[in-house]
């Protein structure tokens, strides 16, 4: 009796284990799956035919984007080109006026505050306050973005030395010098995690030392999984980070590709060259 | 590197940490830029001292009885200055494109107006402050006593703090600081001049007189005059409510409007 009882028991016992690895194994699965599926469901940007109009002047007309998750995008273009407009849209600034957009799977539009949880900008369309010391910034957008007090005071130390700006922390802005304004605007968009960074021409003024800190900033973005998108009218700058890049001519994408790509495809040797035979092609075409 | 935040996004605030982090921002403002408080609370206390002193004789027998009158008139006027800062604070901020950071966050839309009145609240309290101590360093004992100069400057503070949304919707309208500022002079000086602040409409011309009538800033200075002196007429501060809440109808909406186009 007593063996057929403990015989039943073990049974019992490996049938429950078997069962529960089955459960495990499936919810392993199934995370894993779902992991994958979220990663690969959505690029992190995709745009269709984009329009904005500002009186009389198409700003952005038709354009065309889409930014893989995970990488560092290039949005290159002369000054008017429509780049910053673009960023505003994508990052919820302005309505399109035609077309659709997507940031990390919610329409802009429809679902604006659900992209705003998920994103951060900083550059041109986004500034800091001139009135306050650098450090009152980043404790006040701290506390905008969802950080506690203290939350607040530790990552606007942190920041400010990342940044070199802790010996100008409690100075007001307005005594900045263009290049610190430029870091601290960074800054402010690093206070809180993003899953995708706009950073407007990030480094526009800055010196090369301060130029090459802020590429280690994108990279290390990148390689935390974010996705960047940035402006610049550097292709230097485009030509070392970005895994792609967008040329944008009068409110369109003239070009698109990895920078390799653009060189082979124009059979120009840098850039530079690239950029300039586009724009110009374009600038002809259009008069 | 330290300089990448990692793990999960904090929750966003709530529309009253939203609000609190902006009335935050103001004061921070006030304190960092107090000129913008004592360029406009001169005049008022010019006004105070050169009435008093110059014309209180010929106006009321002695600068020492006159002040009485002026003196309500005067604390409405240096409020109603002030409060033009709401609008300019606002103009400012869609220029130089701060505006821009806030709409990227994932905050309580109005929180920004909202927190700028917190600040706006500060403001309105130090100007009435000072046109009070300084009246009471003329001599000026307001008859009402503590609780007439309290709910004078209640009541002040609920009038300033409707118009505001006036000057948000100014500041919103029109290009730039400076256009506020001298729109909002334009505007401001005719209605605390043309009012009851420093004599009697009973002198008037009547077309004047008309218009002094019709002035909310009279009522507004009636009122003021009641509560300090602790007999305080239930019809116009009943009239002052009502027109404060009709100006909070007409331009918060309007103010909202504008945001929404043009932040």
């Amino acid at each position: 009796m007593d063996c057929r009882a403990s015989d039943r028991c073990l049974r019992l016992l490996a049938w429950a284990s078997a069962m529960h690895h089955l459960i495990l194994d499936s919810l392993v699965r199934d995370n894993l799956a779902l992991t994958t599926v979220t990663e690969k469901r959505y690029p992190a940007i995709e745009a269709e035919g984009l329009r904005k109009r500002f009186g009389g002047t198409e700003a952005v007309r038709g354009l065309d984007l889409t930014v893989a998750a995970g990488s560092i995008y290039g949005l290159l273009g002369p000054n008017g080109a429509g780049k910053t407009t673009t960023v505003k849209i994508l990052a919820t600034l302005l309505r399109p006026d035609g077309g659709r957009a997507a940031v990390l799977g919610h329409d802009v539009v429809r679902d604006a505050a659900a992209v705003r949880r998920k994103i951060a900008l900083a550059g041109q369309a986004a500034t800091v306050d001139e009135d306050l010391t650098g450090r009152e910034n980043l404790l006040f957008l701290g506390l905008l973005s969802g950080l506690s007090r203290s939350g607040a005071r530790a990552r606007a130390a942190d920041l400010l030395e990342a940044f070199d700006l802790a010996g100008a922390a409690r100075k007001q802005v307005k005594a900045y010098s263009g290049g610190m304004r430029r870091r601290l605007d960074l800054a402010a968009s690093f206070l809180v995690p993003a899953e995708l960074y706009f950073l407007d021409e990030p480094t526009t003024g800055l010196d090369p030392a301060a130029r090459a800190q802020v590429w280690q900033i994108v990279r290390a973005a990148a390689d935390s999984g974010s996705t960047v998108l940035l402006t610049t009218q550097y292709l230097e700058e485009a030509d070392r980070l970005a895994d792609r890049v967008a040329v944008i001519s009068h409110g369109t994408v003239a070009a698109e590709g990895t920078p390799a790509a653009l060189k082979a495809n124009t059979g120009k040797t840098t850039l530079d060259e690239v950029f300039l035979a586009l724009t110009q092609a374009t600038e002809g075409s259009t008069v | 590197m330290t300089v990448i935040a990692v793990g999960t996004r904090p929750e966003p605030p709530g529309a009253w940490t939203a609000t609190l982090a902006f009335g935050y921002r103001a004061l921070l403002k006030i304190r960092h830029v107090p000129e913008q408080l004592f360029d406009v609370i001169a005049i008022p206390v010019v006004f105070t001292l050169m009435f008093t002193y110059l014309l209180g004789g010929a106006l009321a027998g002695s600068p020492g009885r006159y002040l009485p009158f002026l003196l309500p008139g005067t604390l409405v006027m240096a409020v109603l200055l002030v409060s033009m800062y709401a609008g300019i604070g606002l103009n400012t901020d869609v220029a130089k494109g701060i505006t821009g950071r806030f709409r990227s966050l994932p905050v309580w839309r109005p929180a920004p107006v909202a927190g700028a009145l917190l600040g706006d609240v500060a403001r309105y309290l130090i100007a009435a402050g000072l046109v009070t101590v300084l009246g009471v360093i003329m001599g000026y004992r307001p008859p009402g006593g503590a609780p007439g100069v309290l709910a004078g400057t209640g009541l002040l503070l609920v009038f300033a703090l409707c118009l505001s949304w006036a000057w948000t919707a100014l500041g919103l309208l029109l290009r730039t600081a400076q256009a506020v500022m001298s729109t909002g002079t334009v505007l401001l000086f005719p209605l605390t001049l043309a009012s009851n602040v420093f004599v009697q409409p009973a002198t008037m011309p009547g077309w004047l007189q008309a218009f002094v009538r019709l002035n909310p800033v009279s009522h507004l200075v009636t009122a003021e005059r009641g509560l300090l002196a602790g007999h305080p007429a239930a019809g116009q501060v009943a009239w002052v409510l009502l027109a404060a809440a009709a100006l909070l109808a007409v331009f918060a909406p309007l103010t909202g409007y504008l945001y929404a186009r043009r932040a």
